[in-house]
């Protein structure tokens, strides 16, 4: 019998690295822009997303996957827009995983959609840790929750490509302090994209969905270098 | 709180390394885990007390080496702590610095096994 240390350095997340990856080819081949929304319960993530499904729906196949822990109301919700929608019942779980994901596509007749979003759990620590093979990563937060999330929870707004401030119709209501907010957040993300928007009111939703189509327009484009580049399919005009 | 599904993901790791030691029995298992990396430690901990039960690492004893945050300061040039509360600045220039350079871990580091 023989005592001996065997030295590993492996991440505990590996798996989902790893899956995460193979989600990632799996929306490149498809050209999927894949969006993973991040926020604490009720920052406003599927009302945004009921508002954005109704109005990019008219003009390009999009769908989502709606993390909960328990009830079935968010995608119910979502359903009323007329666009495909899945559920993904995490129970005790606190955020959503690619393994989640890739199980909660299989033999979705919706599938491949041009824009998938993704409603993770309400939580604003552990999502952060785990990749979905997203293109987009974007962080609410609700002016009623004050200004000062990012620095309570620096890593969602660090990884995330863009920040919403959100419910921005009751921000004189709740004294909500603009410019400490952007502070707070580029304090931990310098050059993040920030958008104030209101569902409610329907302010800064015009730059939400110019921002996503523009995000498309870029994965397109990058797609088809690729393929020109590989000198299967190549068309330069 | 994912401490569970992560306890049990360590364990699979833990059975392959195991496996590929001829290892008959794990004695300790050693794991970096960053303060940023939304880990709880002690309920990481009691999640792996439930999970190791009647695995190859059932008595082994689980050391959990703290890593700090720590960023890429480019005033500086250097690695430099943050504090907490502050946003990812540098405690020596003030300077914002968003690369997050250790603080992030969730590693097994190593095992100690009899074979
Ligand atoms: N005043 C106002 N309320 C909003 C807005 N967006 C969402 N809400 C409300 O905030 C609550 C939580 O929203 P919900 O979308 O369910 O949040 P989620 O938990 O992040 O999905 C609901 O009562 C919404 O009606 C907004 O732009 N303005
Ligand atoms: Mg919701
Ligand atoms: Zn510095």
């Amino acid at each position: 019998m023989k005592l001996r240390v065997v030295e590993i350095q492996q991440s505990i997340l590996r798996k989902n690295d790893d899956l995460a990856g193979a989600l990632r080819e799996r929306f490149a081949a498809s050209e999927t822009l894949v969006v993973n929304l991040l926020s604490s319960p009720g920052s406003g993530k599927t009302t945004l997303l009921e508002a954005t499904l109704g109005r990019l729906g008219a003009d390009y196949r999009v769908g989502a996957l709606v993390g909960d822990q328990a009830t079935r109301n968010d995608a119910d919700r979502l359903a009323r827009s007329g666009a495909p929608v899945r559920q993904i019942t995490t129970a005790a779980e606190c955020r959503l995983d690619a393994d989640m994901v890739g199980n909660a596509l299989v033999d979705w007749a919706a599938l491949p959609l041009e824009i998938l979003f993704i409603e993770n759990v309400g939580n604003l620590i552990c999502p952060a840790e785990y990749d979905l093979g997203e293109d987009l990563r974007v962080v609410l937060t609700a002016v009623t929750e004050g200004e000062d999330k990012p620095l309570k929870y620096p890593l969602a707004f660090n990884t995330s490509h863009v920040a919403l401030i959100t419910k921005i119709d009751l921000a004189d209501a709740v004294g909500f302090d603009r410019a400490a907010s952007h502070a707070a957040i580029r304090s931990v993300h310098p050059n993040i994209e920030i958008l104030e928007i209101a569902c409610r009111t329907g302010a800064g939703l015009d730059a939400w969905n110019a921002l996503l189509e523009a995000r498309l327009r870029a994965k397109l484009q990058k797609s088809a270098y690729r393929t020109c580049y590989a000198g299967t399919d190549c068309d330069t005009d | 709180m994912h401490e569970l599904s992560l306890a049990l993901s360590l364990l699979e790791q833990i059975g392959a390394v195991a496996e590929r030691e001829r290892a008959t029995r794990v004695s300790s298992v050693h794991l970096r885990v960053g303060r940023m990396s939304g880990i709880v430690r002690d309920a990481l901990l009691f999640s792996w007390e439930l999970a190791r039960a009647d695995t190859i690492a059932g008595e082994a004893v689980l050391v959990i080496d703290d890593v700090a945050v720590a960023v890429w300061c480019p005033r500086c040039d250097a690695e430099r702590p943050v504090r907490d509360g502050e946003g990812l600045m540098c405690v020596e220039c003030g300077t914002i610095a968003p690369t997050i350079v250790r603080g992030r871990e969730l590693e097994l580091t190593s095992m100690e096994v009899v074979s």
